[in-house]
């Protein structure tokens, strides 16, 4: 999502009753303002970002600022005051300001593993918010199931491995189906899954600790003209990583030579 | 009045007729009360007539959504005639009304909060005036509905009153 952002008053004459925050994010540090008051705060069905802060002017906290987390386990219930009257310490006007509690990677982020000229295709995490003007009875904070579908690869004629990071934040379970399309002169592809967490480090391949990531799945071989599908789950990262090689030094034959695709889910 | 004419102790008709003249406006209210004058009467009767008619804003039913500002009070409504409004806060709030100026800050525990999805019914007399408060842009339900009868109610019961008063 870019700015300027959406405006909760503009969905309030439109006689809406929630006011919905989304897009993608473009970094852990953007914030975003809600000027008027919400019922509640809820995660979206089509987010990402797992976790997220609300802030909101309450002159007994410290700073005269309070801040209330949501996630797609808990969501926000309650009123929630945005104050067009009044200011932070900071002389800011005193409205509900929305950010995320998720570490965002940079968007030159490479895993720590990753060599230096490996490809690296990322995707940017989701923001949707559910800000609720109205009181409307249940909120539900429970996020849909994605599928990612990488039908081509993001350099085929590199001769380095080739990374899709796909957001993986709150997730309990993945499926991965890797396809080797069997074209001439295809060889066996090898796959490799990892989970990365994210830190606030700038991304430097030249820096040991880049984050950190775990080895889920280790040198699984999908053969010319089959398909492998590898599951994970219960374990908690913030990315997932699928590595794909084609043989040591040996670009793919055809950018849609390997069929790639991610489903996660928060259910196990 | 003018005196009976007595005979004997007894009331000639032709008295009682002027007798019943005298007391019986003419009109829909035409009910005599005792004890009133005529020239009271007649100004009465006239402020009836008079009121029968609303004048002004409150001459029918409105119904509108309201927005409020994110700041500072405004005038909400000014009552030319007896009104009943509804209010219904369709958003979070908090918004605040009251009869009074000087209600902000919202807070500060002056007016009537608004309650989100709950109507809430102001009655105002003939020149009163409805103030509202908010933090920010909120919806509110607004619904004017005129009682031009309550005029004439009013009007009655001050005479019976003054008429009670005199007895």
């Amino acid at each position: 999502m870019g700015f300027p952002q959406s405006k909760a008053s503009k969905a309030t004459v439109a006689r809406q009753d929630i006011w919905r925050l989304s897009g993608p994010l473009e970094s852990s540090g953007d914030i975003y303002e809600g000027d008027v008051s919400a019922t509640a705060i809820a995660i979206g069905p089509n987010s990402d970002i797992s976790r997220m802060q609300a802030v909101y002017l309450d002159e007994q906290a410290d700073n005269s600022t309070a801040i209330g987390s949501f996630s797609v386990s808990r969501p926000w219930t309650g009123r929630i005051d945005a104050r067009n009257s009044a200011q932070y310490p900071s002389k800011d006007k005193a409205l509900i300001l929305l950010s995320t509690q998720d570490l965002v990677p940079q968007p030159n982020y490479r895993p720590p593993s990753a060599g230096v000229d490996d490809v690296i295709e990322l995707m940017r995490p989701c923001l949707d918010v559910f800000f609720y003007l109205s009181a409307l009875g249940d909120v539900n904070a429970e996020r849909s199931d994605k599928a990612h579908l990488y039908e081509q690869l993001p350099d085929f004629a590199n001769v380095n491995p080739q990374w899709f990071l796909v957001p993986f934040y709150g997730r309990r379970f993945t499926e991965v189906t890797l396809k080797n399309l069997a074209f001439v002169g295809a060889l066996d592809v090898t796959a490799e899954l990892y989970g990365l967490n994210m830190s606030n480090v700038l991304a430097d391949p030249s820096l040991v600790d880049n984050g950190n990531q775990e080895i889920l799945l280790d040198s699984k071989v999908i053969s010319v003209g089959t398909s492998e599908t590898m599951a994970v789950q219960s374990r908690a990262f913030d990315y997932l990583g699928v590595k794909l090689v084609h043989g040591a030094g040996v670009a793919f034959v055809d950018v849609n030579q390997v069929v790639t695709h991610i489903t996660v889910s928060d259910k196990v | 009045m003018k005196r009976l004419r007595r005979i004997r102790g007894k009331q000639t008709p032709t008295a009682l007729k002027r007798v019943a003249r005298e007391i019986t406006m003419p009109g829909e209210f035409g009910r005599a009360i005792p004890g009133e004058n005529r020239e009271q009467q007649k100004a009465d009767l006239r402020d009836a007539l008079v009121a029968d008619i609303p004048a002004g804003k409150s001459k029918h039913t409105e119904i509108q959504n309201y927005f409020t500002r994110p700041t500072g009070e405004r005038l909400l409504y000014s009552a030319e005639g007896w009104v009943k409004i509804r209010l219904t806060l369709q958003t979070a709030g908090p918004v605040v009304v009251s009869t009074r100026q000087n209600v902000i800050p919202v807070f500060s525990g002056k007016g009537a909060q608004l309650v989100t999805n709950q109507e809430q019914e102001f009655p105002l007399t003939k020149g009163d005036r409805l103030y509202i408060a908010a933090e920010a842009v909120n919806r509110v339900m607004f619904i004017v509905e005129p009682i031009p009868w309550q005029e004439q109610i009013a009007l009655m019961q001050s005479s019976i009153l003054r008429t009670l008063r005199q007895g």
